[in-house]
């Protein structure tokens, strides 16, 4: 998938990463429809808050249900 | 309280809540400025919008972060209505503090920044005082002559990120200071004796020179912290859908993806009047 990447300090790239697969039984993948940038986002950005490169950044996403785990009972494939 | 959870944050140096793309710092969840995303605990993180909803992603989409922390924050801080409230910083969550201080019947709501085109989006978009900080000696004392003691409360929506002495941004560098703490400076002198500061604009790091007294002697209070966002999630939701507020007016961008560079760069250097920016996937 494509997805928002911090390669080092100021440096942002969109690029192609491992698409993300559920891991624990209550997961949920969701199709990202819409998210923001944050101004904490920018410690990220900055260099302030270390990370490593190709991490994906972005708190604020709202989007529609992929795949849910076999424990998930709140939502289901498609709900927003 | 998820903001403090025991459980999400697999990094045990700190003890603090797990966070979307926030690093290893706090989880090193991948983060939603993707096409997919995983979330843990699907059981309880998710908000899901009813089918009956027509409203478009740009009204939902802040109940993400924006609208419950400065939801939060009016609330944490203690507000009560008749108060007089000065919220520090004009970006997205510092815009909402100020309406939602509004709505919970602020007798006065005071707006303080030194970007001009983010002090008259305050004044357009929540008919607040506004006074540019660039353009006083020292704003804390001045508004506190204007309140005639002081606010009863004040919101800190700037954080660590405010504009730095020489000293500050020295130290800084060499990893002495955390960053600025101009914002307190403010709000310590801008409140009124036994009344609050909130702060919500992040603090990360320790800081040198930090006015403990100054706070003390006055009796002051001081809150901070992250909002639990999901617990507000079902109420914003409630007032967006009757109408009591329009989370769009703080919308100044909204680009595809692929153009997230230039994005991050416009928004960091505050550059085309930016406010926030949305992403489209």
């Amino acid at each position: 998938m494509k997805a928002v990447t911090i390669q080092g300090a100021k440096d942002i790239q969109v690029k192609q990463v491992v698409d993300p697969t559920l891991e624990q039984k209550d997961d949920i993948i969701v199709r990202i429809t819409s998210t923001a940038i944050c101004g904490s986002d920018l410690h990220i950005y900055q260099g302030a808050l270390p990370s490593h490169p190709d991490y994906v950044i972005g708190h604020e996403p709202m989007g529609i249900v992929e795949e849910v785990g076999p424990e998930v009972t709140k939502v289901k494939k498609e709900t927003e | 309280m998820e903001s403090q959870c025991d459980n999400s944050n697999p990094n045990k140096e700190i003890d603090s809540g797990g966070y979307f793309g926030f690093t290893e710092r706090y989880g090193n969840y991948p983060g939603g400025q993707a096409e997919f995303m995983r979330v843990p605990y699907g059981n309880f993180m998710p908000f899901v919008i009813p089918e009956s909803c027509e409203l478009e992603d740009e009204a939902l989409l802040f109940m993400s972060d924006v609208l419950p922390t400065a939801y939060w924050s009016v609330e944490n801080s203690g507000m009560k209505p008749g108060d007089t409230v000065t919220v520090l910083g004009c970006g997205p969550v510092g815009l909402m503090a100020q309406k939602f201080a509004w709505m919970k019947g602020a007798k006065r709501v005071i707006a303080i920044d030194n970007l001009p085109y983010r002090l008259n989006h305050a004044k357009k978009m929540n008919n607040v005082e506004i006074y540019n900080f660039d353009e006083y000696d020292d704003t804390g004392a001045y508004i506190k002559e204007i309140t005639e003691g002081g606010a009863d409360v004040v919101i800190d929506c700037v954080g660590m990120d405010g504009k730095k002495s020489a000293i500050e941004a020295i130290e800084q560098k060499l990893k002495l200071q955390g960053g600025t703490l101009s914002a307190i400076q403010i709000a310590l002198k801008a409140v009124r004796k036994f009344g609050t500061i909130q702060l919500t604009g992040v603090y990360g790091s320790m800081y040198n020179m930090f006015p403990l007294g100054n706070i003390f002697e006055r009796n002051v209070t001081l809150k901070m912290g992250q909002a639990p966002v999901i617990h507000y999630m079902p109420m914003l939701f409630d007032k967006i859908t009757k109408g009591e507020f329009d989370p769009t007016e703080i919308i100044t961008h909204k680009v595809p993806m692929d153009m997230a560079s230039d994005a991050y760069k416009v928004f960091n250097d505050h550059a085309d009047d930016v406010i926030k920016v949305i992403l489209k996937p």
